[in-house]
Order: structure tokens, then C-alpha cells, then sequence
């Protein structure tokens, strides 16, 4: 009897490889064609994680097409196996993955979006955490506010995109009619988007450059003067209040920061 | 004592229907979730589980934990689930015959293990291990079959009869999945069943099938949980009711989830089934 880590590794092989016979792995049957049987095994392995990264990335399928989807799919799937059975942490270089693709070139943005989709599902499951509000804010010293920085919540993600991936990923997932007209979006103007999770729901919201920049400067550390500095850089009309009420809103920021 | 499920219909908790049942409160035996659904770090996955939780009792039924695997359990996501039944503590823990990890790859699918006395060592180890981390008995799932494996030596009843008597495991019993086996292998399912040892079920399985009829001469059976029960799987669930008496089941439906009265409908259907079979035999002790 063959030893079991051996029929293991050849049924694993088998599963990967259609070339791969799987005659031998198989009961002897003059019933049934076991070959054929063997193959559910590989459509399912195929069609499940195929179904993963859909539910994962609905925009990109949208912009690609189900067909394409499916053999970009199958080719990452081939690259970067998944190593465990959690389907939510399954697919994080799949942006990464849809660059090399040559066939992708007509649309530059499908990596921003994949990588705004990838990070909407880490909100959707990241830890719960306070949120800042703008009452905690308003109780300190006016004097110390530009001193002061803040801890992002977990769910926080930004990215500035050269394409107005908020408005395209809007147009690919709403499931009505308040979504702008394809036709009237200019794919040369750049969009900022925000993702948190203040409550249950995932929020993405589109946000001015200069306020971008401000948000992102905080993520990394800065105190809310310097981080406005930084936004005054880009827009000298930057108005600091305005822009710290608005993020606080979406629930940006857990708490101040211990290092204040 | 270890809590055990009611012995009435349950169903499957899929994300559609969080608000209908927190908002309406319907009288359902008790839910059953998919732990890989649930291991992330917060957000409303675990905060609607815990909802539901508090206001019925639960089964959590993994499908990860690759029990058939010939490297060993991932201690990693052995940790993940057992955390999670320590946070829920539910009425109910299973798993299935199946492997779906080796090597450090992730099958997503749960794959057939042949039935031989070495495969026998590795699933009781991984039961014991599982049995031990938890401080609590688990159930294992029937698997359904496509095919049958060169390597099996064993038959599929008497491999699991010996692991239960191995381990203190329970019994799984998914009806769908025997009759998927026995129209795809070729026996029949209800001396499958009773070829079982049948004291040890702790919960019943109850799916919808798809059929694959690429070749009319020899149409396959998926266990794809993606529509009702059929008239078949309905037939054999009340002769082993009648014969084995009311246990927990549920009705499972995992691909294109449908509306929340549809999945009511099928268990009121097993409900029925269930107290037609308690309302017999306490008539037959009254005799």
C-alpha cells in the first residue's frame, strides 16, 4: 500500500495539473468513468476561488468582463495559491498581479481599484476600534491643537489615484440608477478616496487632493499643524477645521495619539 | 455536560439574512455558521454572530480544519477556530472527513481521503488533537463521493464506525451526501446508513444537489447546497427519523442564498418530519 503522504502530494499535483493523469490515484470502476469524476475536483477548486476573488472584486470584473476575469483569475490563482481557508484573506496581490497583465494596458486604472476593493474588504473585517469625534477635539486647548496627533483607526485606508477611481468603482457597483453616466466621467481628472468603518458599514468616500494629503501626513505621524502645512502646500486655501471635522466625521481616527 | 442542539429543524446563517431574523426574532430551532466566515478581526460578521447568538443556540461547522490531511492540523488555524468556539460556546462543534490543505496550499474544496488503516491513525490523531484543544466532543461529517480511490481498502461505514469508537467523536450524518455517494458510487444509501453507527449521530445534514449531465449515460451528482431538498434525500431523512428518532437538522444552502421565506419553507418541511415521528412514538408508549 502506498504510503499516504505520497497519495497526498500525487492527488494535489493531479488537482493542479490537468495534464496530470489521475488514473492511478483512482478505484478500479467498470460503472463509471473515474477520470471524469476526478475533474469536479478540479472545477471545483477552480470555480470556488474564481468565486472568491469575484465577491472580492466586483468593480474589476465589471471593467474587465467576466470573461477575462475568469483566466486573470485562473492565472493569479496558479501564481499565489491560497495558503489557508480563510476566502476574506485570500487575494491581497491580486492588484499587483492584474499590472503584468499586458491585456490590462487599455485600463490603466484597474489596479487603483483593485487595490481600493482589497482594502474595503479589510475594513469590512478589521478589529472594532472607538472613534475619534470632534467633541474630544473641541475639549482641548486651541492653543495645543496643532501639537496634536492622531492614532487611524484600523479600518483607515487613503489613496490618491491618478484616475477618479471613486466615481468608476461607483458606476460599477451600484445597484441603481444614482450612479453618475459612464459617458460624463472625465478619465483624466485624478480622485482622492478615503475607506473607513466607523460603524459596521464600510464607507468610501472621494476627498479634495490637498485633504488627502492632510490625511495622509496624519496617518504617518505628523501633528495636525505640520500635516496642514503640508495641505497648504498644495492649496493655499486650505481650511484646516473644515477638512479635521469632515475626516473625524467619517470616523478617520481612534483616538489621540500617546506620542502628543 | 456538554449543551447539545434542540432536536428540531435549524438553518444556515448567511449574511442576507441578519436584519430579517434580528428584526422579526423567527422561531428557528437554533443557526449553524461556516467558522472561516467568521475568524476575521471584528466588523459586522461577529457582531450580527453575536447578536444571533444571544437569542438562539448554535452550531459552528468548520470547513477548513482539513481533518483528513496527511501533514497534520495547521496549528495556526486550529487556534483561530478554537477561539472562536470559546468566544460563542456553542451547543454544537463539527468538522468533515475530508482534506483540503497539503503542502501549505489551500484545495477550497473538501477532497475524499481513501480508507485504509494508516488514513484511519492520521483522522483520530487530528480528532484527538481537535477533541483536546476544545475540552469537548466534535462531530464528523459523511463525506459526498464522486469516485472511488485505489488507496481505500476499508468501507467508508466501517472507517468511520472506528473512529468514532477511536476518538468519542460524534456523527455528522449528512443525508444529501449519502445520496450523492450512492447515485455516483453505485450503492444503496439506506443500508449505507444503517451500515452506520447510528447512536452517535449528533446532528443531521439535509442540502440540494445539482446534476451534471454532460453524459446522459452517466450523470453526476455535485453537492453543491445551491437549491431545495430533493423528493429522494426527503424519503430516506424520514425513514432514518422513524427508525433513529428526532435529532437536530439542518437545512443547508450556501450558493445562490435565496429569500429568507424559501429557506423557512424547507424547515417547517424537516419540522414536520420531526414531530410526525414524536407524535408516533408517544402514541405508540401511551399504547
Amino acid at each position: 500500500m502506498p504510503r499516504r503522504a505520497d497519495f497526498h502530494s500525487r492527488f494535489a499535483r493531479a488537482l493542479e495539473d490537468p495534464t496530470i493523469d489521475s488514473q492511478p490515484l483512482l478505484g478500479q470502476s467498470d460503472a463509471f468513468d473515474q477520470r471524469r469524476r476526478f475533474d469536479i475536483y478540479r472545477n471545483n477548486r477552480a470555480s470556488s476561488l474564481i468565486d472568491a476573488l469575484r465577491n472580492t472584486y466586483p468593480a474589476v470584473c465589471t471593467l474587465v468582463g467576466e470573461a477575462f476575469f475568469k483566466t486573470a483569475a485562473r492565472g493569479y490563482i496558479d501564481r499565489h495559491p491560497p495558503t489557508g481557508p480563510v476566502m476574506a484573506e485570500f487575494g491581497g496581490e491580486f492588484a499587483s498581479y492584474l499590472q503584468t497583465l499586458q491585456q490590462t494596458e487599455p485600463v490603466p486604472y484597474l489596479h487603483d481599484i483593485a487595490l481600493l476593493e482589497w482594502h474595503q474588504l479589510q475594513a469590512y473585517h478589521c478589529a472594532d476600534a472607538p472613534i475619534l469625534d470632534l467633541q474630544t477635539l473641541a475639549e482641548k486647548d486651541v492653543q495645543a491643537l496643532p501639537d496634536l496627533r492622531l492614532d487611524s483607526h484600523p479600518s483607515l485606508f487613503t489613496l490618491q489615484s491618478r484616475w477618479p477611481i471613486g466615481t468608476i468603482r461607483t458606476i460599477c457597483t451600484s445597484q441603481d440608477d444614482s450612479a453618475p453616466d459612464p459617458s460624463s466621467v472625465d478619465m483624466n481628472r485624478s480622485e482622492a478616496v478615503v475607506v473607513t468603518r466607523p460603524a459596521l458599514t464600510v464607507l468610501t468616500n472621494v476627498v479634495p487632493a490637498s485633504g488627502q494629503l492632510f490625511l495622509s501626513a496624519l496617518v504617518r505621524g505628523s501633528t495636525i499643524g505640520e500635516a496642514a502645512e503640508s495641505a497648504l502646500s498644495r492649496d493655499e486655501n486650505f481650511n484646516t477645521g473644515e477638512h479635521l471635522a469632515g475626516l473625524l466625521s467619517l470616523g478617520a481616527f481612534s483616538k489621540l495619539s500617546d506620542n502628543t | 455536560m456538554q449543551p447539545h442542539l434542540p432536536s428540531t429543524a435549524g438553518v444556515c446563517l448567511k449574511p442576507q439574512h441578519y436584519d430579517e431574523i434580528l428584526t422579526h426574532q423567527p422561531a428557528i430551532g437554533w443557526f449553524e455558521v461556516h467558522a472561516e466566515n467568521y475568524l476575521g478581526a471584528g466588523g459586522a460578521p461577529l457582531h450580527y454572530l453575536e447578536q444571533i447568538r444571544n437569542r438562539y443556540p448554535l452550531s459552528i461547522h468548520g470547513v477548513g480544519l482539513s481533518i483528513g490531511s496527511a501533514d497534520g492540523l495547521d496549528d495556526h488555524h486550529l487556534e483561530r477556530v478554537a477561539q472562536l468556539v470559546e468566544r460563542f460556546e456553542p451547543e454544537s462543534f463539527s468538522e468533515h472527513l475530508a482534506w483540503s490543505t497539503h503542502d501549505n496550499h489551500f484545495y477550497s474544496d473538501l477532497l475524499p481521503v481513501p480508507y485504509n488503516r494508516h488514513t484511519e491513525d492520521r483522522v483520530c490523531e487530528h480528532i484527538d488533537q481537535v477533541q483536546m484543544r476544545m475540552g469537548r466532543q466534535m462531530l464528523l461529517e459523511n463525506p459526498a463521493n464522486y469516485l472511488t480511490l485505489r488507496d481505500t481498502i476499508d468501507s467508508e461505514s466501517e472507517f468511520i464506525g472506528n473512529v468514532i469508537r477511536r476518538t468519542g467523536c460524534g456523527l455528522l450524518l449528512d443525508v444529501n451526501n449519502v445520496y450523492v455517494s450512492a447515485q455516483n458510487c453505485h450503492f444503496d444509501p439506506f443500508a449505507y446508513i444503517q451500515s452506520l453507527p447510528l447512536d452517535s449521530v449528533g446532528e443531521i445534514h439535509l442540502a440540494g444537489h445539482s446534476i451534471d449531465e454532460q453524459m446522459e449515460s452517466d450523470p453526476i451528482l455535485i453537492d453543491a447546497h445551491d437549491r431545495e431538498v430533493c423528493d429522494a434525500v426527503w424519503t430516506l431523512y424520514r425513514r432514518l427519523i422513524e427508525t433513529n428518532g428526532a435529532r437536530p437538522t439542518l437545512i443547508e444552502w450556501d450558493t445562490n442564498v435565496p429569500q429568507w421565506q424559501v429557506l423557512m419553507t424547507e424547515m417547517h418541511k424537516a419540522d414536520r418530519i420531526l414531530q410526525d415521528t414524536c407524535a408516533d412514538s408517544a402514541n405508540a408508549s401511551t399504547r
